[in-house]
């Protein structure tokens, strides 16, 4: 089904299980930020991707079918020691520069990704994992790394075992040899989970389960502790809220730590590693020393995902409860400066040009009324009208680049292009929207378009919703 | 809305039936013990699935011998030269619903015996406790009977089945999508042979519609639908292979008996890639004439309801008909079903209830309680899903439905 639908019924039933959906339309999942720019920040959305040149006082919208993604999912980011912001999708990994032009790695063509990490410490060094389901209930899955900030990809050694789901990855920021991945055991496992570790950059793990975690309570990395490679904090997903659990011991042991009346969706630990924050939609935001005690509700802001950076702790939320999209607190979250509400996108804005710009617009149509945006059309050209290039398509094939990236014919965009209402940067990108032009050209109602235009992964964005 | 009178016409049986299940020694349904995991049963029913089970167990095929009731029918003796089941190649249009069950019938508030004004125009109630002639059962028992057809080992056993089809998904227009309808086309000619089976093709998209005819032309139309197709790279067994294939199994059930009104079970395309299949389902079922007032009482939309790890046994129905809400509820007590229902409001839910709704139709849509953590994922296997629960949201569903339609005997 499509989530994106469940949101507003859930609003209406307020029942114990609207954490289902609360917020899932429109939300963000994951906002990282540049490690060498602090200036450059990228939000996950569930309608596409945004990014901020200018510190989140003003973000660019970028629309699925120009990123290349097939649309199922919410995207995985990351942003790498270049600046290039890297995409991990159901099908590829993509990387832009620009943010115009995506370069899609032809290694993963097609490969549906299940989650993207990079350390604090190497950030052009990538790690990754693709899998797939087999016959009989196994799976295939194997690690990959990206030593060119996402570039290019190579796996790090043999497919992980049939047995293992594997569900996410990350690395430890002071130690980057560490890596932890969190994966699903087998019908011998009762289908609990564990948690690998590896002290080689991911060739070789050891394990542990991860105690009350049986029958699918699916486990997700939230975060490593960023001084102590040893400190791991854990998501579990069970019923009727999140469970969050922490290892000190590298994964030996683990303890529960904080427990959500709902989905708990944003994690973060403070960079000098003595605080932590944790919340969601349902449960407000906690925060407490990092080793998981004198957790206290500090707001009631119900974050969809944190990062905690030197300067602020930064989350994402619903504007119409929160006052904001995008919020920064300066005072470890008791109080939040609104920097942005998805309203005050105008995603028609043809600062990228081509004919990307009508496929966004394609999408735009659907996502403007349900964020609410009003702007007028920012700059954008409408399908039949690019005064830039003359291109007159809202046919073209795709255009997601496979190798070195495109130049010709797209004008990247100034660094500060983002500016206000313009900054719908569209690249050239293959549509998931055959369908949806065709919904959009006979005009159905609204909610169908709604009910068309988003088929959400619900679970990535669990994983995704991390301390960068 | 006409479905009112049905419901008030139900109502009166169910009351009754509520003190049979709660007075008297009827065995309760069982769905079974099968929770998540775990292998059972075989791909195809057995000669007992072909026999009404006499009891309530459903997770055994057995007729206890104080229940075989007069009339019981081998089906699969019977359909072996029917060609009902086969696809209906005589339909020149593949792309539009039979017209016999799309021709707009008569209100049916005209019935007779109104007497005493009933609230919102609401007539009073038939009386439905006395059987048609040569067949001593209530509507209650066959129902009853009906359900006990959908069995937890057996909707395990297809389920797997069907992932085992499915990979590496059932993207719309792709040769899996397209070899699981003929792989439940094939299975519902020989099992369900009293269900008319059909594709509905158009522009390389396919839908499959299951119809089980009813006796009285004016007692309006009732369609369960669910989606076959998934997004890329995941077998999607919750999303929505539970759903798609519970359509079929209901209709399989269903099929072994007669009803006043027509039923349809169907099994839609491109759910995921903007309600197509629905879409053009429903237009053109509005099309040819078929109106919410006096055609289609209900749509029932399954779409992701056998997620439930921790056995809650919680099924969320949204609609905006209190009457159907109530249904539901009764029908869960008198059934001794076992379910928490949470009701919730709203017609269009993001799935393919909003095809029909925007048709103008009155829909209901089953939901799981428990989120799948594997919405959209390669982890969507039937290992994770609670075929009780699953079981447990077909009957419901099935009781709902038949109750509607009016049992009023077995399929000849």
């Amino acid at each position: 089904m499509k989530r994106a639908g469940i949101f507003a019924a859930a609003l209406v039933l307020a029942a114990p299980a609207v954490a289902l959906a609360n917020g899932r339309y429109p939300a963000g999942s994951q906002l990282v930020i540049d490690p060498t720019n602090p200036q450059h920040l990228a939000v996950s959305a569930t309608f596409g991707l945004l990014e901020s040149r200018d510190g989140g006082k003003t973000f660019g919208w970028m629309c699925e079918a120009a990123i290349g993604t097939s649309g199922q999912q919410d995207l995985m980011l990351a942003i790498a020691g270049s600046g290039a912001t890297v995409v991990a999708m159901f099908n590829g990994i993509t990387t832009t520069s620009d943010g115009c032009t995506y370069r899609s790695a032809p290694e993963l063509a097609n490969k549906t990704m299940g989650d993207l990490a990079w350390s604090r410490s190497t950030p052009h060094q990538l790690v990754a994992f693709w899998l797939e389901f087999k016959a009989g209930g196994t799976f295939g899955s194997q690690i990959v790394q990206s030593s060119d900030n996402g570039q290019s990809w190579s796996p790090i050694a043999d497919a992980l075992a049939p047995e293992l789901y594997p569900l996410t990855i990350d690395v430890a920021p002071s130690l980057p040899s560490r890596v932890y991945l969190s994966a699903r055991g087998d019908r011998n496992k009762n289908f609990g989970s564990m948690l690998m570790r590896s002290d080689d950059g991911g060739a070789t793990f050891t394990s542990a389960d991860i105690p009350e975690t049986e029958e699918h309570r699916l486990t997700y990395i939230a975060a490593v502790h960023p001084t102590d490679p040893d400190r791991i904090y854990l998501r579990v997903f069970d019923m009727p809220g999140t469970v969050i659990q922490m290892s000190s011991d590298g994964g030996r042991t683990f303890q529960k730590i904080f427990t959500g009346t709902e989905q708990l969706l944003g994690f973060a630990i403070s960079p000098d590693g003595t605080q932590m924050a944790v919340g969601g939609p349902n449960d407000g935001l906690w925060v407490g020393s990092a080793d998981g005690t004198n957790l206290a509700r500090r707001s009631d802001v119900g974050a969809t995902c944190l990062t905690w950076t030197k300067d602020a702790l930064y989350a994402c939320a619903d504007y119409k409860t929160a006052g904001f999209s995008i919020g920064r607190s300066s005072d470890s979250g008791a109080t939040f400066e609104g920097l942005f509400r998805y309203d005050e996108l105008c995603g028609r804005a043809a600062a990228c040009g081509g004919s990307t710009t009508a496929r966004c617009s394609e999408e735009w149509e659907l996502i403007a009324p349900a964020v609410g945006a009003t702007c007028a059309d920012a700059g954008a050209s409408d399908a039949s009208t690019d005064a830039s290039t003359g291109d007159t398509s809202r046919d073209a094939g795709p255009t997601v680049e496979a190798g070195p990236p495109a130049t010709g014919g797209m004008p990247p965009p100034a660094a500060d292009d983002s500016g206000g209402c313009t900054s719908a940067r569209s690249a050239r990108g293959a549509s998931r929207f055959g369908p949806l032009a065709w919904l959009v050209a006979v005009a159905l109602p609204l909610r169908r378009l709604f009910a068309a235009l988003k088929n959400k992964q619900r679970s990535s964005r669990l994983r995704a919703s991390r301390e960068p | 809305m006409d479905f009112s009178i049905r419901f008030e016409l139900n109502a009166v049986f169910l009351t009754g039936a509520l003190f049979l299940a709660c007075g008297s020694s009827s065995p309760d349904i069982d769905s079974g013990s099968g929770g998540t995991g775990g292998t059972g049963g075989s791909g195809m029913s057995d000669a007992a699935d072909e026999t009404p089970p006499g009891d309530l167990d459903a997770t055994s095929g057995d007729a206890a011998p104080d229940r075989v009731i007069p009339g019981t029918r081998d089906g699969a003796a019977d359909g072996a030269g029917d060609t009902r089941g086969t696809m209906d190649a005589s339909v020149p249009d593949g792309m539009t619903p039979q017209p016999d069950a799309t021709t707009p019938r008569p209100d049916a508030t005209t019935m007779p015996d109104t007497t005493t004004p009933m609230p919102d125009g609401m007539t009073p109630p038939q009386d439905t406790t006395t059987p048609p002639p040569g067949d001593a059962s209530t509507p209650e028992d066959l129902i009853r009977e009906m359900l006990g057809r959908l069995k937890v080992a057996e909707i395990e056993a297809k389920t797997r089945e069907l992932e085992s089809k499915s990979l590496p998904d059932r993207f719309t227009k792709s040769a899996t999508y397209t070899a699981a309808t003929e792989w439940v086309r094939d299975f519902m000619a020989i099992e369900a042979p009293n269900a008319t089976a059909r594709f509905d093709e158009w522009d390389g998209y396919r839908n499959v519609e299951f119809t089980i005819k009813g006796t009285d032309p004016t007692a309006g139309l009732y369609i369960i639908g669910g989606h076959l197709d998934s997004v890329k790279n995941t077998v999607a067994m919750d999303d929505d292979g539970s759903g798609a294939l519970g359509v079929a199994l209901i209709a399989r059930a269903l099929s072994f008996y007669r009803y006043q009104a027509d039923i349809r079970c169907v099994i839609f395309d491109a759910e995921e890639g903007g309600l197509i299949g629905s879409a053009h389902y429903a237009q053109a079922l509005k099309a040819s004439g078929c109106e919410a007032s006096t055609c289609l009482k209900v749509y029932i939309n399954l779409d992701e309801i056998a997620y439930d790890p921790s056995n809650r046994m919680n099924l969320r129905i949204w609609s905006d008909s209190t009457e159907l809400k109530n249904l539901n509820t009764q029908v869960n007590l008198t059934y001794g079903l076992g379910l928490t229902l949470t009701m919730g409001t709203g017609s269009c839910h993001r799935s393919d209830d909003c095809s029909f709704s925007d048709q103008g139709y009155t829909t209901i849509y089953n939901f799981q309680t428990t989120q799948s953590p594997y919405y959209h994922m390669p982890g969507d296997t039937s290992d994770t899903l609670n075929f009780t629960y699953l079981t447990k949201n077909l009957q419901i569903t099935a009781a709902v439905v038949a109750t509607a339609a009016v049992p009023i005997g077995r399929a000849p």
